[in-house]
Protein backbone atom coordinates (compact mmCIF):
# COMPACT_ATOMS: atom_id res chain seq x y z
CA UNK A 1 0.00 0.00 0.00
CA UNK A 2 2.99 2.40 0.61
CA UNK A 3 4.63 3.23 -2.55
CA UNK A 4 8.27 4.04 -1.94
CA UNK A 5 8.28 7.17 -4.01
CA UNK A 6 10.75 8.59 -2.22
CA UNK A 7 13.61 6.03 -3.82
CA UNK A 8 12.47 7.46 -7.29
CA UNK A 9 12.39 11.02 -6.65
CA UNK A 10 16.30 10.56 -5.17
CA UNK A 11 16.95 9.24 -8.65
CA UNK A 12 16.46 12.81 -9.96
CA UNK A 13 19.93 13.44 -8.18
CA UNK A 14 22.58 13.57 -10.55
CA UNK A 15 26.40 13.41 -9.01
CA UNK A 16 29.99 13.83 -11.57
CA UNK A 17 30.07 10.96 -13.61
CA UNK A 18 32.20 8.00 -12.32
CA UNK A 19 32.53 9.09 -8.90
CA UNK A 20 32.36 6.55 -6.89
CA UNK A 21 33.13 7.55 -4.01
CA UNK A 22 30.45 9.92 -3.83
CA UNK A 23 27.85 8.13 -4.89
CA UNK A 24 28.76 5.39 -2.72
CA UNK A 25 27.52 8.22 0.37
CA UNK A 26 24.38 9.08 -2.01
CA UNK A 27 23.93 5.14 -1.53
CA UNK A 28 24.18 5.17 2.09
CA UNK A 29 22.18 7.97 2.18
CA UNK A 30 19.52 6.10 0.11
CA UNK A 31 19.72 2.92 2.58
CA UNK A 32 18.85 5.25 5.61
CA UNK A 33 16.07 6.70 4.60
CA UNK A 34 14.45 3.53 3.49
CA UNK A 35 13.60 2.55 7.00
CA UNK A 36 10.07 5.00 7.49
CA UNK A 37 7.70 5.11 10.00
CA UNK A 38 5.39 2.40 8.08
CA UNK A 39 9.12 -0.02 7.69
CA UNK A 40 10.70 0.29 10.71
CA UNK A 41 12.62 -2.63 10.22
CA UNK A 42 14.63 -4.10 7.21
CA UNK A 43 16.47 -6.91 5.82
CA UNK A 44 19.47 -6.57 3.16
CA UNK A 45 17.25 -7.72 0.68
CA UNK A 46 14.00 -5.51 1.29
CA UNK A 47 16.39 -2.44 1.25
CA UNK A 48 17.82 -3.58 -1.70
CA UNK A 49 14.54 -3.83 -3.33
CA UNK A 50 13.78 -0.38 -1.95
CA UNK A 51 17.06 1.06 -2.98
CA UNK A 52 17.47 -0.98 -6.05
CA UNK A 53 21.24 -1.31 -4.87
CA UNK A 54 22.73 -4.81 -5.49
CA UNK A 55 22.58 -6.46 -2.70
CA UNK A 56 26.35 -6.91 -1.96
CA UNK A 57 26.60 -3.41 -2.18
CA UNK A 58 23.52 -3.20 0.46
CA UNK A 59 25.36 -5.26 2.84
CA UNK A 60 29.09 -3.07 2.68
CA UNK A 61 26.62 -0.20 3.67
CA UNK A 62 24.78 -1.66 5.92
CA UNK A 63 27.66 -3.17 7.99
CA UNK A 64 29.53 0.38 7.42
CA UNK A 65 26.21 1.72 9.03
CA UNK A 66 25.84 -0.37 12.12
CA UNK A 67 29.60 -0.16 12.58
CA UNK A 68 29.54 3.33 12.85
CA UNK A 69 26.01 2.92 15.27
CA UNK A 70 23.47 4.22 12.40
CA UNK A 71 21.86 0.96 12.28
CA UNK A 72 21.60 -1.98 14.77
CA UNK A 73 20.73 -5.59 14.11
CA UNK A 74 17.22 -7.39 15.51
CA UNK A 75 19.29 -9.94 17.09
CA UNK A 76 15.66 -11.65 17.05
CA UNK A 77 14.41 -10.96 13.53
CA UNK A 78 17.60 -10.37 12.06
CA UNK A 79 16.30 -7.61 10.92
CA UNK A 80 18.07 -3.80 10.79
CA UNK A 81 16.52 -1.13 12.38
CA UNK A 82 17.65 3.23 12.63
CA UNK A 83 19.67 3.63 16.22
CA UNK A 84 19.98 6.28 18.66
CA UNK A 85 21.67 8.74 16.72
CA UNK A 86 19.18 9.57 14.07
CA UNK A 87 16.70 9.84 16.51
CA UNK A 88 18.94 12.47 18.64
CA UNK A 89 19.32 13.77 15.06
CA UNK A 90 15.86 14.31 14.25
CA UNK A 91 14.88 15.84 17.40
CA UNK A 92 17.66 18.37 17.44
CA UNK A 93 15.89 18.91 13.72
CA UNK A 94 12.23 19.62 14.48
CA UNK A 95 13.39 21.57 18.05
CA UNK A 96 15.85 24.11 15.86
CA UNK A 97 12.15 24.74 13.26
CA UNK A 98 11.52 27.76 15.14
CA UNK A 99 7.95 27.66 13.35
CA UNK A 100 6.33 24.89 14.86
CA UNK A 101 7.09 27.07 18.12
CA UNK A 102 5.52 30.00 16.70
CA UNK A 103 2.61 28.11 15.29
CA UNK A 104 1.96 26.15 18.02
CA UNK A 105 -0.88 27.66 19.45
CA UNK A 106 -2.76 28.87 16.53
CA UNK A 107 -2.80 25.16 15.65
CA UNK A 108 -3.94 24.81 19.38
CA UNK A 109 -6.89 26.28 19.16
CA UNK A 110 -7.80 24.88 15.41
CA UNK A 111 -7.54 21.43 17.09
CA UNK A 112 -10.05 22.83 19.93
CA UNK A 113 -12.58 24.70 17.06
CA UNK A 114 -12.19 21.25 14.30
CA UNK A 115 -12.27 18.14 17.18
CA UNK A 116 -9.52 16.80 14.85
CA UNK A 117 -5.74 16.02 14.69
CA UNK A 118 -4.04 18.86 13.12
CA UNK A 119 -0.55 19.05 11.64
CA UNK A 120 2.20 21.42 10.27
CA UNK A 121 3.81 20.06 6.83
CA UNK A 122 6.86 21.67 5.53
CA UNK A 123 7.95 20.84 1.70
CA UNK A 124 11.03 19.51 0.33
CA UNK A 125 11.96 18.30 -2.83
CA UNK A 126 8.73 16.54 -4.22
CA UNK A 127 7.77 15.93 -0.74
CA UNK A 128 5.96 16.62 2.28
CA UNK A 129 6.97 15.91 5.58
CA UNK A 130 5.27 16.38 8.84
CA UNK A 131 7.03 18.43 11.63
CA UNK A 132 4.17 18.81 14.33
CA UNK A 133 1.00 17.14 15.48
CA UNK A 134 -1.60 18.12 17.72
CA UNK A 135 -4.55 15.78 18.71
CA UNK A 136 -8.06 16.84 18.72
CA UNK A 137 -10.84 15.12 20.88
CA UNK A 138 -11.29 12.89 18.58
CA UNK A 139 -7.98 12.30 17.62
CA UNK A 140 -7.00 9.07 15.03
CA UNK A 141 -4.96 6.45 15.15
CA UNK A 142 -3.35 6.14 12.14
CA UNK A 143 0.67 6.48 11.37
CA UNK A 144 -0.10 10.58 10.87
CA UNK A 145 2.93 10.21 13.03
CA UNK A 146 5.60 13.56 13.24
CA UNK A 147 8.29 12.61 10.27
CA UNK A 148 6.38 10.62 8.07
CA UNK A 149 6.75 11.69 4.29
CA UNK A 150 4.81 11.54 1.20
CA UNK A 151 4.71 12.86 -2.23
CA UNK A 152 3.46 16.58 -2.57
CA UNK A 153 1.03 15.39 -4.99
CA UNK A 154 -1.27 13.27 -2.78
CA UNK A 155 -1.33 14.97 0.32
CA UNK A 156 -3.44 18.22 0.81
CA UNK A 157 -0.65 20.00 2.81
CA UNK A 158 1.40 19.21 -1.01
CA UNK A 159 -1.03 20.52 -3.14
CA UNK A 160 -1.86 23.42 -1.10
CA UNK A 161 1.72 24.67 -0.97
CA UNK A 162 1.68 23.53 -4.49
CA UNK A 163 -0.79 26.22 -5.37
CA UNK A 164 1.16 29.17 -4.40
CA UNK A 165 4.79 27.63 -5.15
CA UNK A 166 7.28 29.44 -7.88
CA UNK A 167 7.33 27.97 -11.38
CA UNK A 168 10.54 26.58 -11.43
CA UNK A 169 9.72 24.41 -8.28
CA UNK A 170 6.26 23.44 -9.72
CA UNK A 171 7.66 22.56 -13.30
CA UNK A 172 10.69 20.48 -11.35
CA UNK A 173 7.91 18.37 -9.38
CA UNK A 174 5.76 17.78 -12.19
CA UNK A 175 8.59 16.44 -14.37
CA UNK A 176 8.84 13.48 -11.47
CA UNK A 177 7.80 10.17 -11.73
CA UNK A 178 4.73 10.15 -9.44
CA UNK A 179 3.78 7.02 -8.10
CA UNK A 180 0.17 6.08 -6.37
CA UNK A 181 0.43 6.17 -2.32
CA UNK A 182 -2.83 4.30 -2.62
CA UNK A 183 -5.30 2.97 -4.81
CA UNK A 184 -6.99 6.39 -4.68
CA UNK A 185 -4.30 8.37 -5.11
CA UNK A 186 -4.62 11.02 -8.00
CA UNK A 187 -0.88 10.69 -9.86
CA UNK A 188 -3.12 12.31 -13.50
CA UNK A 189 -0.59 15.19 -13.82
CA UNK A 190 -3.78 17.32 -16.16
CA UNK A 191 -6.11 16.82 -13.23
CA UNK A 192 -3.83 17.92 -10.55
CA UNK A 193 -2.96 21.00 -12.17
CA UNK A 194 -7.17 21.64 -12.55
CA UNK A 195 -6.98 20.91 -9.08
CA UNK A 196 -4.64 23.32 -7.99
CA UNK A 197 -6.69 26.53 -10.21
CA UNK A 198 -9.52 25.38 -7.67
CA UNK A 199 -6.91 25.52 -4.71
CA UNK A 200 -6.00 28.81 -5.89
CA UNK A 201 -9.47 30.27 -5.60
CA UNK A 202 -11.11 28.80 -2.60
CA UNK A 203 -7.76 28.80 -0.83
CA UNK A 204 -7.45 25.37 0.74
CA UNK A 205 -6.87 21.85 -0.66
CA UNK A 206 -8.31 18.34 0.12
CA UNK A 207 -7.10 14.86 0.08
CA UNK A 208 -9.11 11.99 0.32
CA UNK A 209 -7.61 8.44 1.20
CA UNK A 210 -4.68 9.65 -1.29
CA UNK A 211 -2.55 8.60 1.69
CA UNK A 212 -4.16 6.64 4.13
CA UNK A 213 -7.27 4.53 3.46
CA UNK A 214 -10.38 6.40 5.62
CA UNK A 215 -8.27 9.26 6.04
CA UNK A 216 -9.48 12.84 4.88
CA UNK A 217 -7.46 16.09 5.68
CA UNK A 218 -8.02 19.77 4.43
CA UNK A 219 -4.78 21.94 4.36
CA UNK A 220 -3.97 25.73 3.76
CA UNK A 221 -0.93 26.95 2.73
CA UNK A 222 1.43 29.57 5.44
CA UNK A 223 3.29 32.01 3.62
CA UNK A 224 6.09 33.66 5.19
CA UNK A 225 7.39 37.93 4.91
CA UNK A 226 7.61 37.60 1.49
CA UNK A 227 4.96 35.80 0.29
CA UNK A 228 6.59 32.36 -0.15
CA UNK A 229 4.83 29.38 0.80
CA UNK A 230 6.79 28.15 3.85
CA UNK A 231 4.69 25.43 5.45
CA UNK A 232 1.19 24.11 5.51
CA UNK A 233 -1.51 23.51 8.50
CA UNK A 234 -3.67 20.50 7.82
CA UNK A 235 -6.43 19.17 9.67
CA UNK A 236 -7.32 15.59 9.55
CA UNK A 237 -9.92 13.30 10.27
CA UNK A 238 -11.82 10.00 9.40
CA UNK A 239 -13.38 10.23 5.73
CA UNK A 240 -16.60 9.70 7.07
CA UNK A 241 -16.69 13.13 9.06
CA UNK A 242 -15.39 14.92 6.02
CA UNK A 243 -18.89 15.56 4.18
CA UNK A 244 -19.61 18.23 1.90
CA UNK A 245 -20.77 20.60 4.79
CA UNK A 246 -18.34 19.86 7.23
CA UNK A 247 -15.60 20.32 4.56
CA UNK A 248 -16.57 24.21 4.04
CA UNK A 249 -16.37 24.73 7.57
CA UNK A 250 -13.18 23.27 8.26
CA UNK A 251 -11.65 24.56 5.05
CA UNK A 252 -12.65 27.90 6.45
CA UNK A 253 -10.92 27.27 9.54
CA UNK A 254 -7.53 26.04 8.30
CA UNK A 255 -7.38 28.78 5.85
CA UNK A 256 -8.39 31.65 9.13
CA UNK A 257 -5.29 29.57 10.94
CA UNK A 258 -2.84 29.73 7.94
CA UNK A 259 -3.31 33.18 7.61
CA UNK A 260 -3.06 34.01 11.16
CA UNK A 261 0.01 31.80 11.42
CA UNK A 262 1.72 33.89 8.44
CA UNK A 263 0.93 37.30 9.55
CA UNK A 264 2.28 36.00 12.86
CA UNK A 265 5.36 35.36 10.57
CA UNK A 266 5.43 38.74 8.94
CA UNK A 267 3.12 38.15 5.79
CA UNK A 268 1.16 41.36 4.68
CA UNK A 269 -2.02 39.83 3.22
CA UNK A 270 -1.84 42.46 0.15
CA UNK A 271 0.85 41.17 -1.62
CA UNK B 1 35.82 -0.41 -2.38
CA UNK B 2 38.01 0.55 0.91
CA UNK B 3 37.88 4.24 -0.21
CA UNK B 4 34.32 4.15 -1.06
CA UNK B 5 33.69 2.68 2.40
CA UNK B 6 35.89 5.79 4.23
CA UNK B 7 34.08 8.29 2.44
CA UNK B 8 31.02 6.50 4.03
CA UNK B 9 32.28 6.58 7.31
CA UNK B 10 33.86 10.19 6.95
CA UNK B 11 30.02 11.64 5.95
CA UNK B 12 28.73 9.80 9.08
CA UNK B 13 31.41 11.11 10.71
CA UNK B 14 30.13 14.36 9.23
CA UNK B 15 26.83 13.54 10.84
CA UNK B 16 27.73 12.86 14.30
CA UNK B 17 29.46 16.14 14.68
CA UNK B 18 25.84 17.56 14.08
CA UNK B 19 24.66 15.13 17.01
CA UNK B 20 27.62 16.34 19.27
CA UNK B 21 27.89 20.02 18.69
CA UNK B 22 24.07 20.58 18.46
CA UNK B 23 24.43 23.93 16.14
CA UNK B 24 25.23 25.26 12.76
CA UNK B 25 28.83 24.31 11.52
CA UNK B 26 31.21 25.90 8.87
CA UNK B 27 32.97 24.13 5.88
CA UNK B 28 35.94 24.95 7.94
CA UNK B 29 34.69 23.71 10.92
CA UNK B 30 33.87 20.37 9.30
CA UNK B 31 36.99 19.89 7.69
CA UNK B 32 39.47 20.43 11.15
CA UNK B 33 37.30 18.13 13.02
CA UNK B 34 37.33 15.74 10.28
CA UNK B 35 40.57 16.08 9.48
CA UNK B 36 40.65 16.12 5.93
CA UNK B 37 41.17 18.78 3.26
CA UNK B 38 38.78 21.34 2.45
CA UNK B 39 38.01 19.70 -0.51
CA UNK B 40 37.47 16.46 0.61
CA UNK B 41 34.70 17.99 3.44
CA UNK B 42 33.02 20.20 0.61
CA UNK B 43 32.54 17.37 -1.50
CA UNK B 44 30.89 15.09 0.90
CA UNK B 45 28.81 18.22 2.27
CA UNK B 46 27.88 18.66 -1.01
CA UNK B 47 26.55 15.11 -1.31
CA UNK B 48 25.03 15.20 1.98
CA UNK B 49 22.99 18.43 1.08
CA UNK B 50 22.12 17.11 -2.18
CA UNK B 51 20.65 14.48 -0.21
CA UNK B 52 18.50 17.07 2.07
CA UNK B 53 20.31 15.87 5.43
CA UNK B 54 22.62 18.31 5.38
CA UNK B 55 21.03 21.91 4.79
CA UNK B 56 23.02 25.16 3.82
CA UNK B 57 22.28 28.44 5.37
CA UNK B 58 22.07 31.31 2.26
CA UNK B 59 23.09 33.79 4.33
CA UNK B 60 25.69 32.74 6.80
CA UNK B 61 27.09 30.10 4.68
CA UNK B 62 27.03 27.38 7.62
CA UNK B 63 25.45 24.07 7.55
CA UNK B 64 22.75 22.10 10.04
CA UNK B 65 21.11 19.25 10.43
CA UNK B 66 18.44 19.03 7.32
CA UNK B 67 15.37 17.20 7.31
CA UNK B 68 16.32 14.15 5.25
CA UNK B 69 17.12 11.60 7.87
CA UNK B 70 14.16 13.10 10.24
CA UNK B 71 12.10 10.07 9.49
CA UNK B 72 14.21 7.07 10.15
CA UNK B 73 14.72 8.95 13.91
CA UNK B 74 11.55 9.34 14.07
CA UNK B 75 10.87 5.89 13.32
CA UNK B 76 13.35 4.79 15.92
CA UNK B 77 11.27 6.42 18.63
CA UNK B 78 7.82 5.64 17.13
CA UNK B 79 8.69 2.02 17.11
CA UNK B 80 10.42 1.19 20.59
CA UNK B 81 9.69 -0.67 23.07
CA UNK B 82 10.58 1.22 25.95
CA UNK B 83 8.97 4.44 24.76
CA UNK B 84 5.74 2.44 24.23
CA UNK B 85 6.10 1.01 27.74
CA UNK B 86 7.03 4.17 29.79
CA UNK B 87 4.52 6.47 27.97
CA UNK B 88 1.74 5.91 30.13
CA UNK B 89 3.73 5.65 33.46
CA UNK B 90 5.53 8.87 32.67
CA UNK B 91 2.43 10.28 32.21
CA UNK B 92 0.86 9.08 35.56
CA UNK B 93 4.15 10.15 36.99
CA UNK B 94 3.24 13.62 35.69
CA UNK B 95 -0.32 13.64 37.10
CA UNK B 96 1.25 12.61 40.68
CA UNK B 97 3.84 15.14 40.77
CA UNK B 98 3.02 17.90 38.46
CA UNK B 99 6.65 18.23 37.65
CA UNK B 100 8.37 17.14 34.13
CA UNK B 101 8.49 13.60 34.22
CA UNK B 102 10.89 11.91 31.67
CA UNK B 103 13.26 9.13 30.81
CA UNK B 104 16.59 8.53 30.14
CA UNK B 105 18.91 5.88 28.96
CA UNK B 106 22.92 5.17 28.51
CA UNK B 107 24.84 6.01 25.32
CA UNK B 108 28.42 5.70 25.67
CA UNK B 109 29.69 8.49 28.35
CA UNK B 110 25.87 10.23 27.75
CA UNK B 111 22.59 9.74 29.19
CA UNK B 112 20.05 10.21 25.91
CA UNK B 113 16.19 11.52 26.91
CA UNK B 114 14.11 9.00 25.17
CA UNK B 115 10.83 10.31 26.22
CA UNK B 116 9.60 13.45 28.19
CA UNK B 117 6.34 14.48 29.50
CA UNK B 118 6.31 18.26 30.55
CA UNK B 119 4.42 20.06 33.17
CA UNK B 120 1.93 22.66 32.22
CA UNK B 121 3.63 24.98 35.32
CA UNK B 122 5.21 27.86 33.76
CA UNK B 123 7.95 27.55 35.33
CA UNK B 124 9.24 24.20 35.04
CA UNK B 125 12.02 22.44 33.99
CA UNK B 126 12.12 21.76 30.11
CA UNK B 127 13.75 18.26 29.24
CA UNK B 128 13.20 17.76 25.36
CA UNK B 129 13.49 14.20 23.82
CA UNK B 130 16.72 13.27 22.04
CA UNK B 131 18.50 15.79 24.75
CA UNK B 132 21.60 14.18 25.87
CA UNK B 133 23.15 14.95 29.38
CA UNK B 134 27.22 13.25 30.27
CA UNK B 135 26.58 10.77 32.71
CA UNK B 136 28.78 12.25 35.28
CA UNK B 137 27.21 16.24 34.79
CA UNK B 138 23.62 15.22 35.30
CA UNK B 139 21.41 14.14 38.32
CA UNK B 140 19.92 11.36 36.01
CA UNK B 141 23.37 10.48 34.05
CA UNK B 142 24.81 9.84 37.79
CA UNK B 143 21.96 7.99 38.91
CA UNK B 144 22.50 5.71 35.75
CA UNK B 145 26.67 5.42 36.36
CA UNK B 146 25.87 4.99 40.23
CA UNK B 147 24.85 1.49 38.71
CA UNK B 148 28.13 0.36 36.76
CA UNK B 149 31.62 -0.61 38.06
CA UNK B 150 33.80 1.89 39.92
CA UNK B 151 36.66 1.60 37.76
CA UNK B 152 33.67 2.86 35.02
CA UNK B 153 33.32 5.76 37.80
CA UNK B 154 36.77 6.93 38.07
CA UNK B 155 37.43 7.18 34.41
CA UNK B 156 34.04 9.11 33.86
CA UNK B 157 35.09 11.76 36.94
CA UNK B 158 38.53 12.26 35.89
CA UNK B 159 37.81 12.87 32.36
CA UNK B 160 35.04 14.94 33.34
CA UNK B 161 37.34 17.14 35.95
CA UNK B 162 40.31 17.36 33.64
CA UNK B 163 37.81 18.71 30.60
CA UNK B 164 36.50 21.42 32.71
CA UNK B 165 39.75 22.12 34.65
CA UNK B 166 39.03 21.56 37.98
CA UNK B 167 40.39 18.64 39.07
CA UNK B 168 41.11 17.75 42.48
CA UNK B 169 41.06 15.11 44.65
CA UNK B 170 38.46 16.48 46.86
CA UNK B 171 35.85 17.08 44.20
CA UNK B 172 36.84 13.13 42.90
CA UNK B 173 35.96 11.90 46.16
CA UNK B 174 33.07 13.71 46.89
CA UNK B 175 31.72 12.54 43.52
CA UNK B 176 32.62 9.11 44.36
CA UNK B 177 30.81 9.65 47.69
CA UNK B 178 27.62 10.40 45.67
CA UNK B 179 27.58 7.74 43.17
CA UNK B 180 27.90 5.62 46.61
CA UNK B 181 25.15 7.40 48.03
CA UNK B 182 22.95 6.55 45.41
CA UNK B 183 23.81 3.60 44.90
CA UNK B 184 23.03 2.30 48.58
CA UNK B 185 19.63 4.51 48.74
CA UNK B 186 18.61 3.57 45.25
CA UNK B 187 17.89 7.01 44.19
CA UNK B 188 19.17 10.63 43.38
CA UNK B 189 17.79 13.49 45.15
CA UNK B 190 19.78 16.89 44.27
CA UNK B 191 20.00 20.09 42.53
CA UNK B 192 21.07 19.73 39.01
CA UNK B 193 24.91 20.54 37.96
CA UNK B 194 24.19 23.07 35.22
CA UNK B 195 21.14 25.14 37.20
CA UNK B 196 20.93 25.02 40.83
CA UNK B 197 17.58 26.64 40.64
CA UNK B 198 16.37 22.84 39.79
CA UNK B 199 16.11 19.58 40.90
CA UNK B 200 15.95 16.08 40.07
CA UNK B 201 14.76 12.68 41.66
CA UNK B 202 15.69 9.67 39.92
CA UNK B 203 15.87 6.26 39.79
CA UNK B 204 17.09 3.23 37.78
CA UNK B 205 15.69 0.58 36.11
CA UNK B 206 16.77 -2.53 35.18
CA UNK B 207 16.57 -5.48 32.78
CA UNK B 208 15.09 -8.94 34.21
CA UNK B 209 19.06 -10.02 34.26
CA UNK B 210 19.82 -6.83 36.88
CA UNK B 211 21.50 -5.18 33.91
CA UNK B 212 20.87 -0.95 34.13
CA UNK B 213 18.67 0.26 31.44
CA UNK B 214 17.94 3.35 32.10
CA UNK B 215 16.61 6.28 34.80
CA UNK B 216 12.97 7.72 35.19
CA UNK B 217 13.16 11.24 36.61
CA UNK B 218 11.09 13.87 37.74
CA UNK B 219 12.72 17.48 37.61
CA UNK B 220 11.09 21.10 38.90
CA UNK B 221 11.75 24.66 40.78
CA UNK B 222 13.64 23.60 44.14
CA UNK B 223 10.69 25.42 45.55
CA UNK B 224 8.52 23.22 44.77
CA UNK B 225 10.71 20.28 44.46
CA UNK B 226 11.98 21.05 48.33
CA UNK B 227 13.12 18.77 50.98
CA UNK B 228 9.96 18.35 52.87
CA UNK B 229 8.41 16.57 50.12
CA UNK B 230 11.59 14.19 49.37
CA UNK B 231 9.54 11.14 50.60
CA UNK B 232 6.69 11.15 48.80
CA UNK B 233 8.54 12.36 45.31
CA UNK B 234 11.19 9.56 45.65
CA UNK B 235 7.93 7.13 46.19
CA UNK B 236 6.46 8.06 43.13
CA UNK B 237 9.38 8.14 41.36
CA UNK B 238 10.77 4.75 42.81
CA UNK B 239 7.36 2.68 41.89
CA UNK B 240 7.30 4.51 38.21
CA UNK B 241 10.15 3.07 37.83
CA UNK B 242 9.07 -0.06 39.32
CA UNK B 243 6.00 -0.49 37.12
CA UNK B 244 7.83 0.38 33.91
CA UNK B 245 10.63 -2.68 35.37
CA UNK B 246 7.44 -5.24 35.54
CA UNK B 247 6.08 -4.10 32.48
CA UNK B 248 9.40 -5.13 30.84
CA UNK B 249 9.70 -8.28 32.40
CA UNK B 250 6.19 -9.04 31.01
CA UNK B 251 6.72 -7.93 27.51
CA UNK B 252 9.78 -9.70 27.69
CA UNK B 253 8.03 -13.32 28.68
CA UNK B 254 4.60 -12.78 26.44
CA UNK B 255 6.68 -12.44 23.72
CA UNK B 256 10.08 -13.98 24.21
CA UNK B 257 11.83 -10.63 22.84
CA UNK B 258 13.96 -10.03 25.35
CA UNK B 259 16.93 -8.69 22.98
CA UNK B 260 14.63 -6.39 21.58
CA UNK B 261 14.38 -4.48 24.35
CA UNK B 262 18.06 -2.68 25.29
Amino acid sequence: MYDDSRTNMSKQIHTPEGDTMLSSVRNACLVLKSFRLTSPELGITEISKLTRLPKSTVYKLVATLSAEGFLEKNPVSGRYRPALPLFEMSQSVLHRIQLTEEALPFMRTLAQQSGETVMLSLYENGEVIWILKIDGPYALKVYSEVGRRNPAYAAASGKAMMASMDRKELDRLFALPWHPVTPKTNIDKAAVRKELEIIRNIGYATQFEEIDEGIASVAAPIFDHLGRPAAAVLVAGAVTRFKKETLKTLGALVRKTALEISRHLGYNTKS
Amino acid sequence: MATTLTSVRNSLRILKLFVDHRQTLSLTDIATKLGTAKSTAFRLITTLEKEGILKRDKETGRYTLGLGLVEPGMSFYIHNTLVQIAKRHLRELLRRTNETAYLFIPHHANAICLESVETHHVLRASIRKGSRSPLIASVCGNTILASQDRRTWHAHIRQYLESTDSYTITRHISMVQRLMQIRSTGYAFYTEYDNPDLRTIACPFFSPSGHILGAIAVTGPTQRLDVSQEKQLVAAVTKTAQRIGAALLKHVQSESRFEEVY
